[in-house]
């Protein structure tokens, strides 16, 4: 899969944090975009976002926090490192429990920084592949038939191809006839393949009656 | 007509014996006339004991405080009018006990001085329990102050915090293009700028402390009013940011000057200021404003009015809101609004607060106009 350049999304009401962060971030080979308050971010045309968020704590109007929270209520898959001008250990718990990657205070030293970030970018990248990888087993569930699909719920719930025939009340050549195709279709050559895709895809087993 | 005698004397002598502060008639030479029996409850002296040995009263006078009886002695012999005084005294099993002295200059009817009479109450109890609370008041105001001190060194934290963000990220940007020998654009030039600039801005927020801490400015001075709101207002100025509160000045023309200790009026303004932002924070305002406006009354005062939109003042506490210990902040010390009330009253000023009828609290506090020929 092809992957556009990372971008570092720096925010801070703050000329000169602003100013010296972003011109440290660039020179160590990564594009920036700085906003001078979150609503400067939001208002940004959403497009192709990919990288992280460098988020200042405390702003006016909307504060680092509150932006983080928007953000997650909005599924932004953006990982965020906050960087704030004290260390408060409630925020910084806060902060770190809505998903947080890092929390940096004020004035932070380049590696710090820089680790910080690169660790926000392979999160990134994890949380991309992961989202396509779940888009391409939600396109594959979507190929199935409603037979196929039930089929496949007995499957996963560990059932053999007898079972599946008497609980659906098929013969079992149709059964196999149908798994054959499921696995085609899920693009997938064992079972335990099958459960890790239709797991990722929300798709539950069906409940086995002991 | 012995009979008519005796029988007044014994009313005299009744209303004398039977009073239970220390009552005496002292001669113009220091001999007791008088001394009723109360005094052995008070000093443990029998009453005879003073009339036996007439230096006996200002022996038993600390000799802290004999400087302070003497000159009031003196001042009575001279004087027509009640004199007050109070003054320790060691009783007779070495305690030592507050009274609290009245007395008049005696008088026969041909104006003939006969020494004094006096009235003592003892109050030692009154004057520890005074003494306790002045102790407590200045632990709790020392206490208070450095509270006030923590606020403001993270606020000072927080503005220098921007500029070596700035300085510190340039220099290691600009480690990094000198080591790969990136050397031939602008970029290093504006690095050093930019350094440059957030240098200069750090220097004036620790100028701007210096002004308003430094030790040669514990002296009175004559001071212009509006340049205090200014300098406080730039100190909270990252506070009210943070806050989101808009600020406005409305200073009065005539630029009135006051005598006063530029570190006190500074911290009636900070306290009375900081006070409005929390009500507005507590009260869950979303647009929050204070105003400061600086009014002249008769060319005399120079009232200075701290305006919030706030949830205004409580009734409960509207009355009592300046004694110490009363606050209706959740984590307050209720020092603030002392020690402002404290600071005023020393320039012969007032504090008052109000509610705004449009919503908001008012606080209102009024310094003596400076003047040359005054």
């Amino acid at each position: 899969m092809k992957e556009a350049q990372p971008t570092v999304f720096i925010i801070d009401d703050d000329p000169s944090a602003r100013k010296g962060l972003s011109r440290l971030v660039r020179v160590a080979g990564l594009a920036v975009e700085t906003f001078a308050s979150a609503k400067a971010f939001l208002d940004r045309p959403p497009g192709d976002c990919h990288g992280c968020i460098l988020l200042d704590v405390k702003m006016p109007e909307k504060d680092g926090l509150e932006l983080q929270e928007e953000l997650v209520r909005a599924d932004c898959p953006l990982p965020i490192v906050f960087i704030s001008g004290h260390a408060d250990v409630p925020i910084a718990a806060r902060a770190m429990k809505k998903g947080a990657t890092d929390f940096l205070t004020k004035p932070v030293d380049r590696d710090e920084l820089l680790d910080a970030i690169d660790h926000s970018l392979a999160k990134d990248r994890e949380n991309r592949k992961n989202l396509a990888l779940w888009k391409e087993a939600r396109r594959q569930v979507a190929t199935l038939s409603p037979r196929e699909y039930e089929v496949m719920t007995f499957v996963i719930a560990g059932l053999l191809n007898k079972q599946i025939a008497c609980a659906m009340g098929i013969t079992e050549d149709t059964v196999k006839i149908h798994r054959g195709r499921v696995m085609k279709k899920m693009n997938v050559v064992s079972v335990p393949d099958l459960v890790r895709c239709a797991d990722l895809a929300g798709v539950a087993p069906v409940k086995v009656d002991e | 007509m012995e009979q008519k005698l005796s029988d007044a004397e014994l009313m005299y002598r009744t209303v004398a014996d039977f009073t239970y502060d220390w009552e005496y008639w002292r001669a113009p030479d220091g001999h007791m006339l008088y001394c009723s029996p109360s005094c052995e409850r008070i000093t443990g002296y029998r009453s005879s004991d003073f009339r036996d040995r007439p230096e006996l009263l200002d022996a038993i006078v600390l000799p802290e405080d004999q400087t302070v009886w003497e000159q009031h002695s003196r001042k009575v012999g001279i004087s027509f009018e009640r004199a007050h005084c109070q003054f320790r005294i060691r009783e007779k099993a070495g305690h030592i006990r507050w009274i609290d002295h009245v007395c008049l200059p005696v008088y026969d009817d041909k104006g003939s001085y006969l020494g004094v009479r006096a009235s003592n109450r003892e109050i030692t109890k009154y004057k520890e329990t005074e003494r306790e609370v002045r102790e407590y008041r200045d632990a709790l105001a020392l206490l208070d102050r450095t509270a006030t001190m923590g606020q403001l060194a993270g606020s000072i934290a927080h503005e220098l915090n921007q500029p070596l963000t700035g300085i510190l990220s340039n220099a290691q940007a600009g480690e990094m293009l000198l080591s790969r020998g990136d050397t031939g654009t602008d970029e290093l030039k504006e690095i050093f700028s930019d350094i440059v600039s957030d240098g200069k801005r750090a220097a004036n927020v620790l100028q701007n402390l210096r002004n308003l801490y430094s030790s040669r400015k514990t002296e009175f001075r004559v001071l212009k009013v509006h340049r205090q709101v200014e300098q406080v207002l730039r100190i909270l100025n990252s506070e009210m940011v943070i806050h989101n509160i808009r600020t406005s000045r409305h200073m009065s023309g005539s630029r009135p000057r006051v005598m006063g200790n530029e570190v006190q009026i500074q911290q009636v303004l900070i306290n009375l200021i900081r006070n409005a932002m929390q009500s507005m924070e507590s009260g869950g305002i979303v647009d929050r404003s204070i105003a400061i406006i600086e009014t002249i009354r008769d060319g005399r005062e120079v009232l200075i009015r701290v305006e919030d939109n706030g949830p205004g003042i409580d009734p409960e506490i509207a009355e009592s809101m300046f004694e110490p210990m009363v606050t209706s902040k959740p984590k307050g010390l209720g020092m603030g609004l002392s020690i402002c009330r404290t600071i005023v009253q020393a320039y012969d000023g007032r504090i008052w607060a109000e509610n705004i009828s449009d919503g908001g609290a008012r606080v209102v506090f009024t310094l003596p106009v400076y003047r040359e020929d005054a």
